[in-house]
């Protein structure tokens, strides 16, 4: 178990170094990667709120559905993405959700004894966990898909063009750089202490040193964190973000709006109006 | 006369955790000079060169640059020093923080609203100038420490600054780039350029600097590199070791076997030519290794 942690907590480093942070996929020809960055950030915030504001599953499915055609369309390899955003679901949303049978009271679907007390787990609970994790996936997508194809600097200029509070921006910025840092420097950590293991270690021993090097890695964000930000303002940074892109609606960006609020206010009228077969559902 | 560009009265800087970086510090850098603050670690050299290019502020005293009076917390007067001064940060992995190098190269022009063709134009010298054309479209986690430092220097020259603060700019580097570096700053000089050069590394001043300001903590010497390298009391307070071709010619003068009133040579260079010279009293000159007969 713990050397699947390690190991999953590493190669999760890598990929985050290597994909999001290398911003590997702004630079590829798709979709997503011509539009203008308000539009793609207002096109997602505007499906994040449909998928949170939906109880029925066939909502979220279609906002996952459709997130996954554009990263197609964006040229994302579908095994890459399906990956990335799946990854995050196991490890947070399902973890929240599984009271959810055993806690919503309704049509008894199981139940068992533990040490003489009756659990049941009902049906309408299934359903909200299922609805959550899909809703959570479904919000993941779409904001990775945003970050896999839109320049962290970009986004923010997108953003300070859309009047966002400049200590937003600023704070928004200062974040990624020093996520930057943090992966990095966590990643190098974890080589490090590997490199100058010799032997098995036991499991106490490893929470220990895990301990031990998340308080350094702590300081050293820190410090690095100060440096970062001198070294911003010693070129220049007055809490703006410039960039090279003249930001420009086109033709593609209305097209793509107009779809976009099209296929929601279609989901918006299939929430208000379809019976559904089942009342969750 | 040559004019000042900075000058520095009794700066104390105190860190918030207590640390006393500074104290009492007075200098004064010339236009168009190149000058070394040798010090050991810990002397303070870094704090110098942030608060010489405004990025704090010191606990007590003035600084002035180019006869004025700089305002800490006027953003409008630092970001306008900041166009004439550049700083080369020594902790590469902070100075470049973009998500490639050529967004670190642009980062300055661009921040200081120039238009976006003479930005492009800018970039693209600075990274021809170190050579490093090639890891334009990288991320600098995967850049080795020399490309890293060549590209925390293209990305500070892209502003083309007037004066350049460089924080230990040779530390770890291999041979033939502590070389390619060392010919850039004296191009540079020799366009006009100050040049500030923050390091412990004693070797390297004869080679970044004419005149030396001796830091630990406080100002404890200054003076011409023979002047500096040969004051032996002055190297054990600064916790330093002479280079050693000049400890062995300090020496070597000190038991009669040179002339008193010769130079005491600094580099290599200069060390062949003063034994040709006392060996058969003929004076060759040897350049970059090369002898050439005068």
């Amino acid at each position: 178990m713990r050397r699947m942690i390690e190991a999953s907590t590493k190669e999760i480093l890598k990929i985050f170094r290597d994909t999001v942070l290398c911003e590997r996929y702004t630079n590829i020809e798709g979709l997503f990667q011509r539009l203008d960055p308000r539009v793609k950030f207002l096109a997602t915030i505007a499906l994040i709120i449909t998928a949170v504001a939906s109880g029925k599953i066939i909502i979220q499915l279609a906002i996952l559905v459709l997130t996954f055609l554009l990263a197609l369309i964006s040229r994302i390899s579908f095994k890459f993405f399906i990956v990335r955003t799946f990854l995050f679901i196991p490890l947070f949303a399902v973890v929240i959700a599984l009271p959810l049978p055993f806690i919503i009271s309704g049509e008894i679907v199981a139940s068992f004894k533990i040490n003489g007390m009756l659990i049941m787990v009902s049906r309408e609970g299934l359903w909200e966990m299922l609805i959550f994790v899909l809703r959570v996936w479904a919000c993941v997508s779409l904001s990775i898909l945003l970050i896999l194809t839109t320049k962290w600097n970009s986004l923010l200029h997108g953003l300070s063009k859309l009047h966002a509070p400049r200590l937003l921006i600023v704070i928004l910025n200062m974040t990624y750089r020093y996520i930057y840092f943090f992966t990095d420097m966590l990643y190098k950590m974890l080589i490090a202490r590997e490199s100058r293991l010799t032997g098995p270690v036991g499991t106490l021993e490893a929470i220990k040193g895990g301990a031990s090097a998340l308080g350094s890695l702590f300081i050293r964000a820190y410090e690095k964190g100060e440096k970062i930000y001198l070294a911003m303002k010693s070129r220049g940074y007055n809490g703006e973000m410039k960039t090279m892109d003249d930001l420009k609606i086109h033709k593609l960006d209305i097209i793509f709006s107009v779809l976009v609020g099209a296929i929601i206010v279609m989901m918006l009228v299939m929430q208000m109006f379809h019976e559904f077969p089942f009342p969750v559902f | 006369m040559r004019h000042t560009v900075f000058e520095l009265e009794n700066i104390t800087h105190i860190y918030p955790d207590g640390t006393l970086a500074l104290q009492d510090v007075s200098l004064k850098v010339y236009e168009k000079e190149k000058v070394a603050v040798l010090g050991p670690n810990g002397a303070g050299k870094s704090t110098l060169l942030m608060i010489m290019d405004g990025l704090i502020k010191p606990t007590k005293g003035t600084v002035r640059f180019l006869g004025e009076e700089v305002k800490f917390n006027d953003d409008k007067f630092l970001y306008e020093m900041r166009k004439k001064v550049g700083l080369v940060f020594q902790d590469s992995d902070a100075a470049l923080f973009s998500s490639t190098i050529w967004e670190d190269v642009i980062f300055g022009p661009l921040h200081m609203g120039l238009p976006k063709e003479e930005v492009i134009r800018r970039g693209e010298a600075a990274l021809q100038l170190l050579g490093i054309e090639h890891l334009k479209d990288k991320p600098p986690f995967q850049l080795s420490e020399g490309e890293k430092r060549k590209a925390v220097i293209a990305s500070v020259l892209s502003i083309n600054p007037e004066i350049l603060l460089l924080d230990e700019p040779l530390i770890n580097l291999d041979a033939a780039t502590q070389t390619m570096i060392v010919n850039l700053l004296e191009s540079m000089h020799k366009e006009g350029k100050t040049i500030v050069t923050a390091t412990h590394d004693i070797n390297v001043v004869p080679l970044i600097a004419d005149r030396i300001i001796v830091l630990n903590k406080t100002v404890i010497g200054e003076g011409s590199i023979e002047e500096v390298f040969s004051n032996v009391d002055l190297m054990k307070k600064a916790n330093l070791h002479p280079p050693v071709i000049t400890e062995l010619f300090v020496k070597l003068k000190e038991y009669g076997i040179s002339e008193p009133s010769t130079k005491i040579p600094l580099t290599v260079n200069e060390a062949i030519n003063y034994i040709l010279k006392l060996l058969n009293g003929t004076s060759k000159n040897v350049k970059n290794g090369k002898k050439e007969q005068t």
